[in-house]
């Protein structure tokens, strides 16, 4: 490999979220019964026609500017001929040559040396995005192939990269940023097993240094994010060894099997197809003012990228923290939700959703999860602050946080039915500070002489006496009390 | 009741305001003379006599309640078979849609029966509109009810014939290339093609979706003034239906009587291949203008030569892909013998079409296809806006076009169809309307020395129906050649 | 004519049509010629000329609200013209 680079292009195919198809008003929803959500136009029936969904254009325009295309002012659809069973009207409605978004890329962060270590970021280039129309889902049953129309005409974005990138780790990489910024302007859930994404690789090798690109391989039916990797990594070992039995790479579209860890060819570059695209009739074309581009604009949230480096640097979250929070909008604006009824503590906060939040969450279906969630970011916050003052320990939070959590009661109301308030009998934790300086007299020295840390030992021991029922802030005030007599 | 069937939409409109008869009384008289009749017309696919004689009965209740929808309500129409009405089958002449019904209403028939209409039967036509005689029909071939050896013209060869046979009073067409227009002047009566996004496409079945226009049929100019007031304007389900204003066309047509326009005589349509009858019954209509008042002036549309060729470019490319659906696979006709998917779709379609529709399909396919599209389609564009500037050129100096609708009268079936090109070229009158978007009418000017009618067409400017009503209307008045029936 | 060779078989399969040998005979033939007369347009000098699309310019978009409107009995849309059905979806013979 080290005298080979490989270069891989993808396109992407994402099902946007609108409320309706992209030609008609009925909606899809995934797991319906068979060819219920049609109607004329779903189907092709004679004399139906298309009209566009505004709020596709929109998402789409939306996509474009979260990824820095050039947004086209005006654009047309085109009609895509060719005959298979999913494709109602045997040809697809299009964007051929003039795509709502052009160039544009893709940030993305590389991993680093170890977790808790932020990698390198770099940009993927794009070549384009545009809107289409998706195919209906065939089913095969021994000699039958079983058809249902339910997701044709849904809205589907091809986003197209340039080839761009040179490893199944950037591709990975790519794939995961694109994820993020998509659920993050609500424009796609982006569920793979749903096919709500899928993928198409373009795969060729070049001798390292060359600028030209070598024959290139197109590989489809990469259904999952570690499907496409695999699927990636096996085409540039295959390319490779064929290069170096002298074989050579042959242009063709192969079919990636993730059950056999293999892929076989579909057809040859003889067989491509001839779609004799043209400009669709039936539709008008699409004008966008920069005032609608500069509407689009303002609806963006802040990215997930410049997010985590606002936490990293303003809030002084440490990366593996803001590594969960920020690729995920709904964490992300919990924790800034919560933040606002107090930030004396972002770590306190963080924590908590990083991990217990997060952990009960993924516990069943994340979406069923954050829509029946019953807790507020508002009480995550009073229940930090609680363990701040002094008024529960550590521990008893946890047992707060999981009620909240299944209750969505207040914090202090379940402290208080609980009975979970510290009562300090300060008298005696006096005295098993006493006995624990007495009973380590050298960390008891180091502290007086100066050596700070040490007292970490000694406050150790007497959490672990009381079995962590008391503020730790307590045994420290009154460790440091008896120490400096 | 006999005499009503060749009565004048205004009359049978009177008669049933006045209760002279009633909407059943009337309907019932169209249906008894389309038994009579249409054994040698051949007009009709199919009809649906309790269905129609519900609605007539429907009519009548409003009428009673005096909730009467207007000019309409009560009258029947002819649907050409291409037009989605639910329920009812929608063949468009083609044996792959021979067992179609159609689940919903297309926006035009959702308009007639908002407007009480009495929908009247489904017209025979070319398959898939693609012809000018009906010998494309997959079913039957029409007659003209003028010599029932000779075609009626086409491809709205059944709403011409059933309208001119007494058959139905109204009826709508389509016209891609001349397919309302045509038989019209083929049948003596009166026909229009509206501007292109006059008129909802809407369930209308697609030909070539840029060229396609629905268009009303009947005795008079009124008849059809009347069915396009109906028709027009903007539908939120048709993107390329215009969202302009319709005017009050029968107003239109009285207020501007008496008008003088100026009209224009484009030479390249008098030359060669035209019939001397036809042409002199032309320059005779010209000539009347003339004595009206209005100023007369020669034009020239140089584009003519190209309007064939662009047209066959575009609509069969346009057709290649509006056709592909009719596969076998979801609603067609699926080939019995098909044993794998290959078959499903080669077979389906090779047995349930007709040798016209696949010619153009292929030819389609072959002008779109990689290595041809700039030759042809691309370059077919760009001559499309050529036509389209030299009739705006000409527009400049005058108000419409005169020019034959068609080259001859009737032809005698199988004359042409041994030779596409030849029946490609009796179009040539009519098809650059199409290209250009613009709203034409052919009305009867006379009749040839055997009897057969000869129809004039004036061409207006975008959106200008008004004056093409108003000028054939003026026509019309001074040569009742509505009154004239033929003899069955 | 420069654009006469014509593929028929090529182009029956793109339109997926089954061509007989006596249809595939004759419409060479008629292809060949409608090509030739069509290849007139080449000689239209169109220097400077957009193609015409639509006949009409539209002013502004043409779309609708995402507003999703369920039909009920989609699949009567379906099951009333389907040449083979099974369990609401259409079948084929299988497909790959």
């Amino acid at each position: 490999m080290t005298q080979y680079e490989a270069v891989i292009g993808l396109e992407v195919h994402v099902q946007l979220k609108t409320q309706s198809k992209l030609f008609t008003q009925i909606p899809y929803r995934y797991g319906v019964e068979p060819n219920t959500l049609v109607d004329e136009v779903v189907l092709g029936l004679p004399g139906s026609l298309p009209v566009l969904n505004k709020a596709a254009v929109l998402k789409t325009v939306q996509v474009g500017l979260v990824f820095d295309c050039e947004i086209a002012r005006q654009c047309k659809w085109d009609r895509k001929n060719y005959f298979y069973p999913d494709a109602p009207k045997n040809y697809q409605i299009s964007q051929f040559d003039q795509p709502l978004c052009r160039g544009g890329h893709v940030e993305i962060e590389l991993e680093g040396p170890a977790r808790n270590i932020q990698g390198k970021h770099r940009k993927v280039a794009l070549n384009r995005i545009h809107l289409e129309e998706d195919v209906g889902k065939l089913t095969h049953f021994g000699q039958e192939s079983w058809i249902d129309y339910n997701r044709a005409g849904t809205p589907l974005i091809e986003i197209v990269s340039e080839p761009d990138m040179h490893s199944p780790e950037e591709v990975f990489a790519y794939l995961k940023s694109l994820v993020m910024h998509l659920q993050y302007v609500g424009a796609s859930d982006c569920d793979m097993e749903k096919g709500q994404l899928r993928c198409d690789a373009n795969i060729s090798l070049r001798p390292r240094g060359a600028t030209d690109l070598g024959t290139k391989v197109e590989l489809k039916n990469l259904n999952s994010i570690s499907g496409v990797c695999n699927g990636v990594r096996h085409e540039v070992n295959r390319q490779l060894q064929a290069i170096e039995q002298g074989k050579g790479v042959v242009q063709e579209t192969r079919r990636w099997d993730a059950d056999r860890s293999e892929s076989f060819v579909m057809r040859s570059k003889e067989d491509a197809h001839d779609y004799r695209y043209f400009t669709d009739p039936d539709l008008c074309p699409i004008c966008l003012s920069e005032a609608d581009i500069q509407t689009q604009e303002k609806t963006l949230p802040e990215f997930p990228f410049d997010k985590q480096e606002r936490y990293l640097r303003t809030l002084q979250l440490p990366y593996t923290v803001t590594s969960v929070i920020c690729p995920d909008k709904r964490l992300s604006d919990f924790f800034e939700s919560a933040l606002g009824f107090y930030a004396k503590n972002p770590l306190g906060i963080a924590n908590w959703i990083a991990n217990d939040l997060l952990r009960e969450l993924a516990a069943e279906d994340m979406h069923q999860a954050w829509k029946n969630l019953k807790m507020e970011s508002r009480q995550v916050a009073a229940l930090v602050e609680l363990v701040d003052s002094g008024v529960i320990s550590k521990q008893s939070a946890k047992e707060v946080f999981e009620s909240m959590f299944k209750t969505g009661e207040d914090p202090q109301k379940i402290v208080k039915d609980k009975g979970l308030e510290i009562a300090i009998d300060v008298d005696a934790l006096k005295m098993m500070c006493a006995e624990v300086i007495d009973a380590f007299p050298k960390p008891a020295e180091e502290f007086r002489s100066g050596k700070e840390k040490a007292l970490n030992v000694l406050k150790g021991q007497v959490v672990k006496r009381t079995q962590g029922k008391v503020p730790v802030s307590e045994v420290d005030r009154l460790l440091r009390e008896l120490l400096s007599q | 009741m006999e005499d009503l069937i060749f009565g004048t939409l205004e009359q049978l409109s009177e008669g049933l305001e006045k209760r002279q008869f009633s909407s059943v009384e009337l309907t019932k008289a169209f249906i008894e003379r389309t038994h009579a009749v249409d054994k040698f017309v051949k007009a009709f696919l199919s009809f649906d006599e309790k269905k129609t004689l519900a609605e007539a009965e429907a009519s009548d209740v409003r009428r009673a309640r005096g909730q009467s929808f207007g000019r309409l309500d009560g009258i029947p129409v002819g649907l050409k078979d291409i037009f989605a009405e639910k329920d009812q089958h929608l063949t468009c002449g083609s044996r792959i849609l021979e067992r179609f019904v159609s689940p919903y209403d297309a926006t035009v028939v959702k308009k007639l029966k908002g407007a009480g209409a009495v929908l009247w039967g489904r017209l025979n036509m070319d398959e898939f509109a693609m012809g000018s005689s009906s010998e494309n029909s997959a079913f039957q071939v029409t007659s003209n009810p003028w010599d029932l050896d000779r075609i009626p013209g086409g491809s709205s060869s059944g709403s011409a014939a059933a309208v001119a046979a007494g058959e139905v009073p109204l009826a709508l067409g389509t016209d891609t290339g001349g397919s309302v227009r045509q038989p019209a002047s083929m049948c003596g009566i009166v026909g229009l093609k509206p501007s292109y996004g006059r008129i909802s496409r809407y369930g209308m079945v697609a030909y070539a979706s840029s060229l396609d226009q629905a268009g009303p049929l009947a005795r008079t100019t009124g008849g059809v003034a009347a069915l396009l007031q109906i028709l027009s304007g903007a539908d939120p389900k048709d993107s390329t239906c215009a969202r302009i204003h319709v005017p009050d066309y029968l107003a239109a047509i009285q207020a501007n009587e008496g008008k003088k326009w100026t009209l224009g005589v484009p030479e390249e349509y008098f030359g060669e291949g035209l019939d001397s009858e036809v042409k002199s019954s032309v320059e005779k209509a010209i000539h009347f203008y003339e004595t009206q008042g209005y100023v007369v002036r020669p034009i020239h549309l140089t584009s003519l030569g190209y309007a064939i060729p662009v047209y066959y470019i575009i609509a069969t490319a346009e057709a290649s892909s509006n056709l592909a659906r009719y596969d076998g696979i979801r609603y067609t006709y699926r080939s019995p013998r098909a044993k794998n998917i290959d078959e499903v779709y080669d077979w389906s379609r090779s047995e349930g079409l007709g040798e016209e529709v696949k010619r153009r399909i292929l030819l389609g396919t072959y002008v779109l296809s990689s290595g041809y599209y700039d030759a042809f389609y691309g370059k077919a564009q760009k001559v499309r806006r050529l036509i389209y500037n030299d009739f705006m050129r000409a527009f400049a100096e005058v108000d419409a076009l005169v020019t034959p609708t068609s080259p001859m009268p009737a032809f005698k079936k199988g004359e042409k169809t041994n030779s596409p090109l030849a029946m490609y070229l009796s179009d040539i009158y009519t098809i650059s309307v199409n290209l250009a978007g613009l709203p034409a009418i052919s009305f009867p000017c006379g009749f040839t020395g055997n009897g057969l009618p000869i129809g004039c067409q004036l061409i207006g400017k975008p959106w200008e129906e008004t004056t093409l009503l108003s000028m054939a209307y003026a026509f019309e008045k001074c040569h009742p050649f509505n009154l004239k029936i033929p003899n069955l | 004519m420069m654009h006469s060779e014509i593929d028929i078989d090529h182009l029956a399969k793109l339109a997926r049509i089954e061509l007989d040998e006596r249809e595939r005979e004759i419409f060479l033939n008629q292809l060949q010629d409608i090509v030739g007369y069509c290849s007139k347009v080449c000689e239209a000098d169109v220097e400077n000329l957009e193609p015409m699309v639509h006949s009409f310019s539209h002013e502004g978009n043409f779309w609708a609200e995402d507003a999703p409107e369920c039909r009920e009995n989609g699949v009567d849309f379906l099951s009333r013209n389907a040449p083979e059905m099974k369990e609401k979806q259409i079948v084929v013979p299988r497909v790959l």
